[in-house]
């Protein structure tokens, strides 16, 4: 029995570490992530080094709270999808209204010569501006789009419990999953 | 019996270690080292804005001895709603801006007074633009660095925006409450800024 109780020990800590622990190391400095489920629990650890550890949120979080965070994710990424059709539409409707509807409306309201010429000047410059001053807040508004896979990178990560273990830079990491659990804190709120 | 009780002392160190929360965040910008420092302690959080992540020399940003769970979470909330009325609120600001002088155009007002009314659009758009209290990404992440969790995070600004311009916006929110406080008198021009957070009888005398 004796012989046998150091075997059980290690099957039992074998089994406690399968019991779901991401273990996320850093490949420049010794900073170190741990992610733990129990019961249902997940709790997050912050090394950084080998003894100042710290608790990451508030208490521990359940694994519906980072499902609702996943499907909200996808929800706000559809929503950028649409967002982006419209600036598309927009992109490529603003001009011709912009050009050639105004130029109908003004050949049908004061007839053929004088609409043409009371509508907009037709030469390069004056269509380069027009057009451009329109299309750059509205790349500029595409581009200013949150970028959302880091999050959903972690967020997954988090509810799999597997991916990446030696990543870059750990400290960026948990950057992404601070974001990750202050919308899931705002929801409480 | 010793060793168990040291056991348990290193339990409770360990434990109060880990009720006293640090959380930071930074900036957008890779130029900028600074970080806001967010810490709990007995229950009180306060702000510090800090010339980088383990620097000493910080500033403490609103009240030094910090700000209750409840003040906090109230704040928040206000803030939030914020947020949900800048979503909307901003985007016709702007259009109007743009549009204000091409509006002016179809008016008899003429080209000059269309120059007149297109240079204040101008100014218009940027103060638009550019202040933080109307802007729905800056409202959002005030709310998530007011709330009380936030000490136990590491967090980034995905918003393009200087540290020290938030840090700003940040105390400036936080002294609100206390500048409150000091106008128990019939101050009428602080009345409109005070209301949410005196009731309005204490201004009658």
């Amino acid at each position: 029995m004796k012989k046998l109780l150091p075997l059980i020990a290690t099957a039992l800590i074998g089994l406690n570490a399968m019991a779901s622990t991401l273990e996320i190391r850093d490949q420049k400095t010794d900073h170190k992530l741990f992610v733990m489920e129990e019961e249902g629990k997940i709790e997050f650890k912050y090394c950084e080094g080998a003894s100042d550890c710290r608790v990451l949120g508030m208490k521990s979080y359940t694994r519906t709270e980072f499902e609702e965070q996943a499907k909200e994710i996808e929800e706000q990424q559809s929503f950028q999808k649409v967002e982006n059709a419209i600036y598309a539409g927009a992109a490529f409707l603003f001009p011709i209204v912009f050009f050639k509807a105004e130029r109908i409306m003004m050949v049908e309201k004061l007839g053929k010569v004088r609409g043409l010429e009371a509508a907009m000047p037709k030469s390069f410059g004056y269509k380069l501006g027009a057009i451009g001053g329109i299309m750059l807040p509205i790349a500029n508004s595409v581009l200013m789009q949150e970028d959302l896979s880091d999050k959903e990178h972690v967020t997954n990560s988090v509810l799999t419990l597997d991916g990446d273990d030696q990543i870059n830079s750990v400290e960026q990491y948990v950057e992404v999953l601070g974001e990750v659990l202050t919308e899931i804190e705002m929801r409480r709120l | 019996m010793k060793i168990a009780l040291r056991l348990l002392f290193i339990h409770m160190v360990f434990q109060l270690q880990a009720m006293a929360g640090v959380g930071h965040l930074k900036s957008a910008l890779l130029r900028e080292p600074q970080v806001i420092r967010i810490e709990e302690n007995n229950g009180m959080t306060t702000f510090s804005f800090c010339l980088y992540k383990k620097s000493d020399k910080c500033m403490s940003l609103g009240r030094e001895e910090g700000y209750s769970e409840d003040e906090l979470l109230e704040l928040s909330r206000k803030m939030m709603q914020k947020a949900g009325v800048n979503r909307i609120l901003k985007p016709v600001l702007s259009l109007i801006g743009y549009s204000a002088p091409v509006a002016a155009m179809a008016t008899p007002i003429g080209p000059v007074g269309a120059m007149f009314v297109g240079s204040a659009s101008v100014s218009f758009t940027n103060m638009v633009d550019q202040n933080l209290a109307l802007s729905p990404e800056a409202t959002k992440r005030l709310t998530k660095v007011l709330m009380p969790s936030s000490a136990y995070f590491e967090q980034r600004m995905a918003y393009p925006v200087s540290i020290l311009d938030f840090s700003n916006y940040l105390e400036e929110e936080l002294t609100k409450i206390d500048r409150c406080k000091l106008v128990p008198f019939g101050m009428s021009r602080m009345k409109w800024q005070c209301e949410s957070f005196v009731p309005t009888n204490e201004f009658k005398s």
